[in-house]
């Protein structure tokens, strides 16, 4: 037969509810109301449960968190276990606000099959880190006089002041402190051996000033006296990356179905589903299948959230400081090209066109001076993005930060001329997520059609300026370029267009065929071979100068 | 303390003297009590569903300041069982916007509450609000030692003109409010109070569009555990101490947070902007309400192809405009 104890504070209707489930299945059950609860609520909770000759009441302790009371507490309601039941095999202990999570069958199944084992959580902690944060071995080394919730000042100096004079407890002999969770299922075996330990007197003298006691009072002891122990405890607590147990709510139903152990804790007070359901023995018959799977996965998702968020998105509740991370993550990978436009006729165009129905959205140029060139040429975009030239230059690293978030389903591409946009530019560089294509030497082909409306003097100087330009825009951030970058020169996209194609292809998201780009090759337009003898004649050196040549007599000298 | 801070302590108390108690049920607040403060001013009809949406999520008390208003604003509110209002002719600017008068009432009836700071036309919304009352969402909060939470605000409009969106008493404004800007808003840390500083959305879209840097901040603080001594300084967008500020994570985690949805743009916003503007009540010189008043006669809605039609709050977690913060 299984008894239970239940340690109640607060909320005790929903004791009372625990209480009469466990009682009509046939369990006795010590209920110990905390002494500074007020006497109305215990008599409510008496009249609750009267006439339930399976539920009594243990002698009251006013109990203080992490204080020995809290064991007082426990061992008086295991004391009226006994005194009144002395047929209990197993004494588990619960809370006031822990529910069943599968069917007390079941419990009873587990025990009886293995009717010598102790179920409770005891680590060694001087070899298994066990405590998340705060006092670990130096609950047990130092004297604990004062009450961590009330008396924060003093607690903390008088830790303070035993370290500085290397104070130092030693456990009572033989015993050897284990760690862990506060509830657990003893046998009666174990537990009537720490009860009638001759030594109980002065290992309760030892535990009254180690700090939260009710972690390691019964774990050490149970270590002393137990046959065979199972290190957990068959109450589940799930706790959040701080180390704080999360509280179940009445949507959690299905999880809480599916949890490894054969309690939950901590249910919130305001639950009803929760209590209804878990609390009927009809949801227990026939046993609901069980599926961990849904758990873990809220579990996971609830952490990462927390710890690492979503990549790449800013909002009012994650604004990753520049002083931690000097650009964020993007939400993905996003490619951006300089310079094609100007040796392939329509290139964004085409490019959007053969993107489209493979997640692959391309923008003309998102920040041309004087526009906001988004796919399809719409005025808004997802999320309200818009095409206003303002907005955009408010905060346009935001503005890509928002796009490529609103748009993350699919991959976002874009035209933009590096050099004259420093802030963006700068960002675009020195972003691990952006892969960058760049036709190096594309300038020349922006003062070539400049040249035609100029002439002589004015075209060489406005050429020189934009290979300054150009050369200045990457210079710049020269030692902080982060992005990925696809170096080709116009001779490359003319006289090896497979490899150019090949080149970019390999940095693209699969399934876009860049290559039919070129199905037509690319000519450089008339009047260029006179353009480039203009710039030879006033002493301008040109990279690449000989390749620029071969390209004009492939197209058979029509220049 | 700062010297700021008791400035505006100051401020507030001596700004409180303006009030005159309509009624005063503040005895009947429970301990753990959410309460809610609001400042009104001719919000008549916009009041029964305010008190009814914000009593299903269960706030136990309403302190109302009343800013004169002439159309049974006041006597409503004062008829409710679980209302205090207090009344003032005095004006709402010279209390900085009603700020020095409800932070006022907070030193007096606040303290160790969870309090929600919003006007009559501002609604929360935050994870898990349909099956858990916003008292499971403070006990979270206080779980986590968070003090106070972000709920920006999201600017509800229709689909239809401004003008046509007519709206009667008690209806949900949602109804035909249920378009909004998913993902246009921008972010700057105000280094001075630790809160980020949000613009974006249909204000700055259509009404600010070229000169956004003027568009209305959008960031607040409406979620609060009240504390003597803490006071807002400008709207709920910035509380003091500033600590109180910090609600979002720059390690790149989420925190809990909800948005205030927005139900200013119905018929009747036209003439209550012509209203404040004559009145000139509004802040930094009704700049807004001047914008509004020019572009209301060119823009008449504020809808594009690219707005989202509201769903819910999964739908604004899964938008990332909101975060469950890893609240399970």
């Amino acid at each position: 037969m299984i008894g239970f104890v239940i340690l109640a504070h607060a909320d005790l209707h929903r004791t009372a509810a625990l209480a009469r489930f466990l009682a009509a299945q046939g369990c006795p059950v010590a209920i110990h109301v905390d002494a500074n609860t007020s006497a109305r609520a215990f008599e409510a909770l008496k009249a609750e449960v009267a006439g339930e000759p399976r539920i009594i009441f243990a002698e009251r302790h006013a109990c203080e968190w992490g204080r020995f009371s809290l064991v007082d507490a426990t061992l008086s309601g295991v004391e009226t276990v006994f005194a009144q039941w002395p047929e209990v095999s197993h004494v588990t202990l619960l809370s006031g606000s822990c529910l069943p999570v599968r069917p007390i069958k079941a419990l009873q199944r587990l025990l009886a099959r293995y009717p010598d084992t102790d179920f409770i959580e005891a680590v060694d902690i001087r070899r298994d880190g066990w405590v998340k944060d705060g006092l670990s071995d130096e609950r047990f080394t130092l004297f604990h006089p004062f009450s961590w919730r009330r008396q924060r000042g003093l607690f903390d100096r008088a830790v303070e002041l035993q370290r500085r004079y290397k104070v130092r407890r030693s456990m009572p002999d033989g015993l050897r402190p284990y760690l862990g969770s506060q509830w657990w299922t003893l046998s009666r075996w174990t537990l009537r051996y720490i009860l009638e330990d001759p030594e109980l007197e002065r290992y309760k003298s030892f535990f009254r000033l180690v700090w939260i006691p009710d972690e390691s009072f019964f774990q050490t002891l149970a270590r002393k006296h137990s046959r065979r122990i199972v290190g957990r405890s068959l109450t589940t607590i799930e706790f959040d990356p701080l180390g704080k147990p999360y509280v179940f709510h009445s949507d959690h139903l299905e999880l809480l179905m599916g949890a490894r152990g054969y309690f939950a804790r901590k249910i919130w007070p305001g639950a009803d589903h929760l209590y209804t359901e878990l609390l009927d023995p009809e949801t227990w018959t026939p046993e609901p299948p069980r599926d961990r799977r849904p758990l873990q996965h809220a579990l996971r998702r609830a952490a990462n959230i927390r710890t690492m968020g979503r990549l790449g998105l800013i909002a009012q509740h994650r604004f990753p400081s520049p002083w931690h991370a000097e650009i964020p993550e993007a939400a993905r990978s996003y490619y951006v090209f300089d310079g094609f436009d100007t040796v392939i006729p329509n290139f964004a165009e085409r490019l959007a066109h053969l993107g489209a129905p493979v997640g692959f959205d391309m923008h003309g140029h998102l920040f041309a001076p004087d526009g906001v060139e988004l796919n399809g040429k719409v005025a808004a975009t997802d999320g309200n993005l818009t095409d206003n030239t303002a907005m955009r230059d408010y905060r346009p690293e935001q503005f890509l930060v928002n796009l490529l978030w609103n748009r993350r389903a699919r991959s976002q591409g874009f035209q933009h001329r590096f050099g004259r946009r420093t802030a963006i530019d700068k960002r675009i560089q020195s972003d691990p997520d952006a892969q960058i294509f760049l036709v190096d030497n594309a300038w020349l082909l922006d003062a070539f059609r400049q040249s035609r409306t100029t002439s002589g003097q004015a075209a060489i100087q406005y050429t020189l300026a934009l290979r300054d330009a150009e050369r200045r825009g990457w210079s710049l951030f020269a030692d902080n370029v982060k992005a990925d970058r696809e170096v080709l020169r116009i001779a490359d996209l003319i006289l090896e267009p497979e490899r150019a194609a090949a080149a970019c292809q390999r940095k693209l998201p699969p399934g876009l065929d860049i290559r039919a780009l070129w199905r037509e090759p690319p000519r450089l337009p008339d009047g260029f071979g006179a353009f480039l003898g203009e710039l030879d004649a006033a002493g301008v050196v040109l990279d690449d100068r000989d390749r620029l040549e071969a390209c004009l007599s492939l197209q058979g000298g029509a220049s | 303390m700062g010297l700021e801070r008791a400035k505006w302590l100051l401020r507030a108390r001596r700004k409180g003297r303006e009030l005159t108690p309509v009624v005063d049920r503040t005895a009947d607040i429970k301990r753990d009590a959410l309460l809610i403060f609001s400042t009104v001013r001719n919000e008549h009809p916009r009041l029964a569903y305010f008190l009814k949406y914000y009593r299903r999520l269960g706030i136990g008390h309403f302190l109302f300041v009343d800013n004169d208003s002439d159309d049974g604003t006041r006597e409503y509110l004062a008829d409710q069982a679980d209302t205090s209002v207090w009344t003032t002719s005095a004006s709402y600017k010279a209390s900085t916007f009603g700020v020095d008068w409800l932070n006022a009432l907070k030193s007096r009836h606040a303290d160790g509450h969870w309090v929600l700071v919003v006007d009559v036309d501002e609604f929360l919304v935050y994870p898990h609000m349909d099956v858990r009352p916003l008292g499971a969402l403070t006990d979270w909060l206080d779980a986590n030692s968070k003090r106070a939470m972000s709920a920006m605000l999201l600017d509800m409009y229709s689909r239809d003109p401004i003008e046509d969106v007519e709206y009667s008493p008690g209806e949900d404004p949602f109804a035909t409010l249920n378009y909004f800007d998913a993902g246009n808003y921008v972010f700057a840390p105000n280094y001075g109070y630790d809160n980020l500083w949000i613009q974006g959305g249909p204000r700055q879209r259509v009404f600010m569009a070229s000169e956004p840097e003027h568009a209305p901040a959008l960031n607040k603080i409406p979620l609060v555990r009240w504390k003597r001594g803490q006071v807002f300084i400008s709207s709920t967008h910035t509380i003091l101490p500033r600590g109180l500020n910090r609600v979002y994570d720059e390690w790149g985690g989420e925190r809990t947070c909800g948005v205030l949805l927005h139900a200013k743009f119905l018929a009747t916003f036209a003439e209550k902007a012509k209203e404040e503007l004559e009145r000139g009540e509004h802040y930094a010189g009704s700049r807004e309400y001047k914008a509004y008043q020019n572009k209301l006669k060119e823009a008449s809605g504020l809808w594009t192809p690219a707005s989202t039609k509201y769903e819910g709050w999964r739908q604004l977690e899964e938008l990332g405009l909101i975060s469950t913060g890893g609240w399970l």
